[in-house]
């Protein structure tokens, strides 16, 4: 192949080089499916950067009975009297879950099998109530807990007595459900704005919380200060 | 060093090490678990090193088991670094520093650095602190846009590689401070620049001392496909060295002021990538002449590139560090193979032109062909012209007499290149776009080359630059 003067060790190089070689290019082809696939620096989903839609299950303080979401909100696919949930942590099967309506983090809980050794079993208010599409991740011990997405103002309990809370809830103006005239009752929110509060959840998807508001073109901070108090993103 | 070409451990040890990270890295992120995109670079040198050696010297085992450790130690480093996502509140409130101030469509991007880290802001023009202001902002955080693969600017990587956390939207923001140290002065360069300069000199000093690129010269430039001549870079630091290397004496106070100088320089450029990888190409030489082992071009090359990935490892994802990287490997790649003479020059303008031609036209679409050309007349021309530009500036600078004069005949100089460079454009009017056979010849040349550097014989180069270059085509 290279000719007369070669000794062995060189014909032994060019064998080892193209079976390190051969066994690289294997090694990407196998665990990555297909050459070419998500290339280009693109991040697999745990190494996404993430603000998730999670609800806080750290303090029971801040999840009163009445964040419940209406069960009529349930997910396609899902039962009248069902709520779907994510459990992922240190639990012993995450995964995606059903749920009786009304159900509290304990039911999620017992459905994943329970926490696992390594699980900081005080980092989660097991008594707080659920909601319909929660993400509720447990933490091991010494992880911290996850940065939170300010809790959504909530709604009250289908069937249930609306506390004054709720009722005072109930009157904001859902950004992910509002239709157009109900999002023009918004100060400063006109007829185009309020068409690209839709479009961008249309496009997007809903509204993680209220100051993804920022991002649509024409709101500012001004703006969005005077609407705040005003609007939810519960589902 | 060795005069016999027995291959990559004797000559460029560092680009085996620098080829298995530059396959790990995309492997991990596409995938792959932290073990095996380890193992792959650890293969993937070692194929460079067995495919690229011939009669190898004394010892070489030592030195292949030290590259392969090198190899997988930092594969798995890098990877783990690149995989840690710091938790960042959905709202901060914080005081810190504007880092960077830049254009940005219509807008301006600034990058802060406060307590959670560097975070990305675009802002409008008029509301924009000037870079180096202290801040007191609270701020709305979002994450970065990402891109669906192969079509277009990905903010995550682009920002992500600039050092950035987050993307914030501020809802408040106090400018607590005026700009300070380092800053102050690239802002009182700036406003001097602009007001005692015409446009073109204004254009380019601008570009040579403060890295800040003006839109009308940019444009001229991509062009004439000869934009690299307005990032700072290795051409400038070289420039900058000559010139040092000529009004001082010989010895250790020569390497020393020589090093001060490049770094003061880079320092006030910005620390651009193709600066920084200059930098410490330029140090890894001085250093080499200092213990009096000099060391070779390609395999210093390779080693600023592996120290800028330590200090950061998302610069991988950087255009700017892609872009100088090859261009500086296939320089000194050329150069060993053509030498230092009229034929390596063109040899070299060529090769740099088509290892990057790929990547540029994934980029910004297409290639002007009339680059080929106008570099081999640009790079010889501006050498003389950026020297000639700094020291025109300076009577403007100190108010002395004949300022206007001096400035007027340089700026005369530089319409008149505008001019020749625009008439041989519209010459030809041609770009290249990126094709599989544009991709694959050029990734053919880049290994050829760089397994000519690395010393491997003559014979043994066209197996494994086909292997490579298919394998990068497999993968892109």
């Amino acid at each position: 192949m290279y000719g007369e003067g070669w000794n062995r060790r060189n014909y032994i190089f060019v064998v080892l080089g193209i079976i390190c070689f051969l066994a690289a290019a294997g090694l990407l082809h196998t665990f990555k499916g297909r050459f070419g696939q998500d290339t280009a620096g693109k991040m697999t989903v745990n190494m996404m950067p993430v603000m998730e839609d999670t609800i806080d299950v750290s303090s029971s303080e801040q999840q009163p009975s009445s964040q419940a979401v209406n069960g009529d909100a349930a997910a396609p696919g899902t039962e009248k009297g069902e709520w779907v949930v994510y459990i992922t942590g240190a639990v012993k099967n995450p995964g995606v879950y059903r749920v009786p309506e009304g159900a509290r983090i304990y039911q999620a809980l017992e459905a994943a099998g329970g926490f696992t050794a390594e699980a900081d079993r005080e980092a989660v208010n097991l008594a707080a109530m659920l909601q319909d599409g929660a993400h509720i991740r447990f933490p091991a011990v010494g992880e911290k807990a996850p940065q939170q997405a300010p809790a959504a103002p909530a709604q009250p309990s289908s069937g249930g007595a609306a506390t004054p809370e709720a009722n005072a809830s109930s009157e904001l103006i859902n950004i992910n459900t509002a239709d157009k005239e109900g999002l023009e009752k918004l100060p400063g929110v006109g007829p185009k704005t309020a068409q690209l509060i839709i479009d961008y959840r249309e496009k997007n998807g809903a509204y993680k919380r209220t100051e993804d508001l920022l991002l649509i073109k024409g709101i500012g901070p001004a703006r969005y200060d005077a609407v705040k108090n005003l609007i939810t993103v519960a589902q | 060093m060795r005069n016999d070409r027995n291959g990559p451990l004797s000559y460029a040890p560092a680009f085996a090490a620098l080829l298995g990270i530059t396959f790990s890295l995309p492997a991990y992120s596409s995938g792959l678990s932290l073990p095996i995109s380890a193992l792959v670079s650890v293969l993937m040198a070692s194929a460079w090193i067995f495919l690229g050696t011939s009669d190898p010297a004394e010892g070489w085992r030592t030195e292949f088991i030290f590259v392969v450790i090198l190899t997988a130690a930092l594969s798995l480093s890098l990877n783990m670094r690149m995989a840690y996502e710091p938790a960042v509140p959905t709202t901060i409130s914080s005081e810190g520093k504007v880092l960077l101030n830049r254009e940005w469509g219509r807008r301006r991007a600034l990058l802060i650095s406060v307590s959670y880290g560097k975070m990305t802001a675009y802002m409008s023009g008029f509301t924009a602190p000037a870079e180096g202001s202290g801040v007191k902002v609270r701020a709305a955080v979002f994450d970065f846009k990402r891109a669906e693969k192969g079509a277009g600017f990905d903010e995550y990587l682009y920002w992500k590689s600039k050092g950035a956390v987050k993307k914030i939207i501020p809802l408040e923001l106090e400018v607590t401070s005026p700009p300070a140290g380092i800053h102050r002065w690239r802002n009182f360069l700036k406003a001097k620049i602009e007001g005692s300069l015409p446009d073109l000199m204004s254009g380019y000093m601008l570009a040579l001392t403060l890295g800040i690129r003006d839109r009308y010269l940019t444009e001229r430039h991509r062009e004439a496909g000869t934009v690299h001549l307005l990032a700072v870079s290795g051409f400038h630091v070289g420039i900058l060295a000559a010139m040092a290397g000529l009004f001082l004496k010989r010895g250790r106070t020569k390497i020393l002021a020589i090093s001060v100088l490049i770094w003061s320089y880079l320092a006030l450029a910005g620390f651009p990538p193709g600066g920084i990888r200059a930098g410490i190409m330029l140090q890894v030489y001085l250093l080499g002449l200092l213990l009096g082992r000099p060391s070779r071009s390609f395999n210093s090359v390779s080693v600023a590139g592996i120290i800028m990935l330590i200090w950061d490892p998302w610069t991988f994802y950087d255009m700017g560090w892609r872009l100088s990287m090859l261009a500086a490997l296939s320089v000194c790649a050329s150069a060993g193979a053509a030498g230092l003479n009229r034929a390596g020059a063109l040899i070299g303008s060529a090769a740099v032109w088509l290892v990057t031609a790929p990547l540029i036209a994934s980029a910004f679409g297409e290639v002007p062909v009339v680059g080929l050309l106008i570099n081999i007349a640009a790079i010889p021309l501006f050498s003389a012209i950026f020297p000639l530009v700094f020291l025109c500036s300076l009577p403007a600078f100190f108010g002395l007499p004949f300022s206007s004069e001096i400035t007027s005949m340089c700026e005369y100089l530089l319409e008149s290149w505008d001019i020749i460079s625009g008439k041989l454009v519209e010459l030809m009017p041609f770009g290249v776009v990126s094709t599989v056979p544009l991709a694959a010849f050029a990734a053919f040349v880049f290994f050829a080359s760089a397994l000519y550097a690395s010393g491997t014989p003559l014979k043994k180069i066209p197996l494994p630059a086909v292997m490579f270059s298919l394998l990068v085509l497999l993968s892109a």
